[in-house]
């Protein structure tokens, strides 16, 4: 591990700086997303040596993820996907004027989960690579339809709308070319769709313009009043849940090994097992409770790390982000595998000592520069939503500099208005919409090589991960149905009685 | 007195015809394929969620059902409100339709453009952003004139000129 210390020098220390400075700019404004900058980056630094490329976008990548808690703290629209976690708990605590303790947990928790998954890519890049390499098609699908009834019941009270919610943004994700034959769906004759519906127009507007409808809704009956304490907190109070978030970052690590699920699904279950695990909380969950800005902080960043794992050793990127790193290591002339770390060791030192040094980049900014945008709530809502309205017009508008996302955006914002008066949750829809293609080309997979075999049924089910995926999926499925929930309440209460 | 349907029912019915909708999509463009294993089938996944999305609001109907017998109350949107909610769609809608259809050429503006050029973004946006804080009862004229200007500045340097968005 000490050779990591081997290619730190001013420079690269600096090139990481200006990374992580970025990313919090990045990040915290709603409708730039670590990916679309990360993206940018590519076109900026493919002249550059592969050392102060790899440090720059380590810090955009490690201050990103964490900054877009900043948003989602204080104006309920996330940064990224896997911030949608933290509104739940962020959100409300900045309505009660608890603004800096929520980022203050999140600053900290961030920290200790990104620390975590770049220790663990340090020293279990090899082993939790072959675990994820025993993967099959269908265990892939069952762990995104694991992630996603979970959702399901830890957004909403009322089950069957988590589930619906999952349902549309499943249909949303199916617009578009499908991923195995490029066969158009759902496209209805419109050329604009052929490409499918990308994740920033629908995460501006059903987050950003269904907020700003939402405001406005309510303009009669609440006017712009979230004034933000500068309050004294405690360290030692918030670091009491350090043992939970070791293993919330355990959560956060191994799922963002597995390619595909990432940040969202991570502090989707992450915030579920702490609901499960913290039976009475300081404040209700969803109400803004500690613990769950803890779960999703300190497991989405732990995805950093995980998410880098197979990536550096398969070549298998395990969100979009490292997908975009990916191919900047193949822009330097660099081949991702196996081998890699052998063959490669600067390489790999870089991305683990820049890493390193955006996570205390991270503690600084997020303590130091995150409460300062905390200003950005004092400013009157009746000032605030327009720029923020203008702020989802040029978000939905800049990925793809295409007029016809902005008005998806309109379109989103809308949807998302009508499903907040309705209580339908918004994040399970998100979830549902970045995880449909990858579980649609999983599922059709394993049923084209189980249909070839003898017995299609145990080709599928019978692996020791699918297993054990299907009784968990199983498990929160009746769990949450209210007549299977009454029914095995019963058993319980008869068999204690026998 | 009038018996109301409960919200869950509605909604239910709603989703009902959506995941039937998605059903006969797949079944119709299946039968329309050339390819005619299921397993291999584009059509196979949206068949799955469509089936889902019944179900899913079958079962919704039926707590609606079982609530409207508890009586409980039905949620709904305000009609006073939702006049606001319109009168801001109307107004991005025009935004909108000025950012996709004025076609305004590059204009450096004499003196006051610091060399720097205007186009349809920037005259739509300051003129979007007074409009709607006009809207929701600002009335001080600085703030209506400096943070539309200032806004609409930041956001085109940034975006046009850093990040080379082709704004409109």
């Amino acid at each position: 591990m000490l050779d990591v210390l081997s290619v730190v020098d001013i420079r690269f220390i600096l090139m990481v700086l200006a990374g992580s400075v970025a990313g919090l700019f990045v990040g915290a404004i709603p409708g730039l997303s670590v990916s679309m900058a990360t993206a940018l980056l590519v076109s900026i630094t493919y002249t550059w040596d592969h050392s102060d490329a790899l440090a720059m976008i380590m810090g955009v990548y490690v201050v990103g993820v964490f900054s877009g808690a900043v948003s989602a703290i204080l104006i309920n629209i996330p940064g990224a996907p896997s911030s949608v976690v933290t509104t739940l708990d962020g959100y409300p605590m900045s309505r009660k004027g608890q603004a800096y303790k929520a980022l203050y947990t999140a600053t900290i928790y961030s920290f200790t989960g990104s620390l975590f998954g770049l220790l663990a890519l340090g020293l279990l890049a090899t082993p939790v690579s072959k675990v994820a390499l025993k993967f099959t098609k269908m265990d892939y699908f069952l762990l995104a339809l694991f992630g996603l009834a979970t959702v399901g019941s830890v957004s909403t009270k009322n089950y069957a709308k988590g589930l619906i919610s999952v349902m549309m943004g499943l249909v949303i994700s199916m617009i578009g070319l499908d991923p195995l034959m490029g066969t158009k769906r759902l496209t209805f004759g419109v050329q604009n769709l052929t490409g499918g519906i990308n994740t920033v127009p629908a995460l501006v507007g059903f987050f950003g313009f269904a907020e700003v409808l939402s405001v406005i809704y309510n303009m009669k009956q609440e006017q712009n009043v979230l004034a933000m304490e500068r309050m004294k907190v405690s360290l030692k109070e918030v670091l009491k849940h350090w043992k939970l978030s070791l293993y919330t970052s355990t959560i956060g690590m191994l799922v963002g090994a597995l390619p595909g699920a990432g940040g969202p699904v991570a502090s989707f279950i992450a915030y579920n097992e702490t609901k499960r695990l913290v039976k009475e909380p300081g404040v209700p969950f969803g109400e803004g409770a500690v613990e769950g800005i803890m779960a999703s902080e300190s497991s989405n960043n732990a995805c950093i790390g995980g998410a880098l794992i197979p990536m550096l050793t398969l070549a298998v990127p395990g969100d979009a982000v490292t997908a975009i790193i990916l191919s900047v290591f193949y822009v330097h002339g660099l081949q991702p595998g196996p081998m890699f770390i052998r063959q490669n060791p600067e390489a790999f030192h870089s991305i683990l000592a820049a890493g390193f040094i955006a996570c205390f980049a991270l503690l600084a900014l997020g303590l130091l520069v995150a409460p300062r945008i905390c200003k950005v709530i004092t400013i009157p809502k009746n000032i605030m939503i327009p720029v923020v309205a203008s702020l989802c017009v040029i978000g939905a508008f800049a990925c793809n500099n295409r007029l016809f996302d902005v008005a998806l955006m309109f379109l989103f914002g809308l949807i998302g208005f009508l499903m907040r008066r309705f209580d339908y949750p918004v994040a399970p829809l998100i979830l549902a919409m970045v995880l449909g293609k990858m579980m649609d080309s999983n599922f059709r997979q394993a049923v084209s090589l189980a249909s070839a075999a003898e017995n299609p049924l145990k080709s599928m089910f019978w692996h020791p991960f699918t297993i054990i995926l299907s009784i968990c999926t199983a498990a929160v499925l009746l769990n949450n149905i209210p007549w299977t929930k009454r029914r095995i309440d019963w058993l319980l209460k008869k068999g204690k009685k026998v | 007195m009038k018996n109301k349907i409960h919200s869950f029912i509605i909604e239910g019915a709603l989703f009902c015809g959506g995941g039937l909708g998605l059903l006969s999509y797949s079944l119709i463009s299946y039968g329309k394929s050339f390819n005619k294993d299921w397993a291999q089938s584009p059509y196979l996944f949206p068949l799955i969620v469509g089936f889902a999305l019944t179900g899913l609001s079958i079962w919704l109907m039926w707590e609606g059902i079982m609530a409207g017998k508890k009586s409980a109350p039905a949620k709904s949107i305000a009609g006073s409100q939702i006049r606001w909610v319109v009168a801001a769609l109307v107004l991005c809608g025009i935004y909108y339709l000025a950012l996709a259809k004025l076609k305004i050429p590059y204009v450096t503006i004499g003196i006051f453009s610091f060399m720097y050029t205007f186009s349809t973004y920037e005259v739509a946006t300051v003129v979007f952003l007074a409009a709607m804080m006009a809207f929701m009862s600002v009335r001080k004229l600085p703030i209506l004139i400096f943070v539309p200007l200032g806004t609409t500045l930041f956001l085109s340097i940034a975006f046009r000129t850093l990040l080379h968005v082709l704004l409109p």
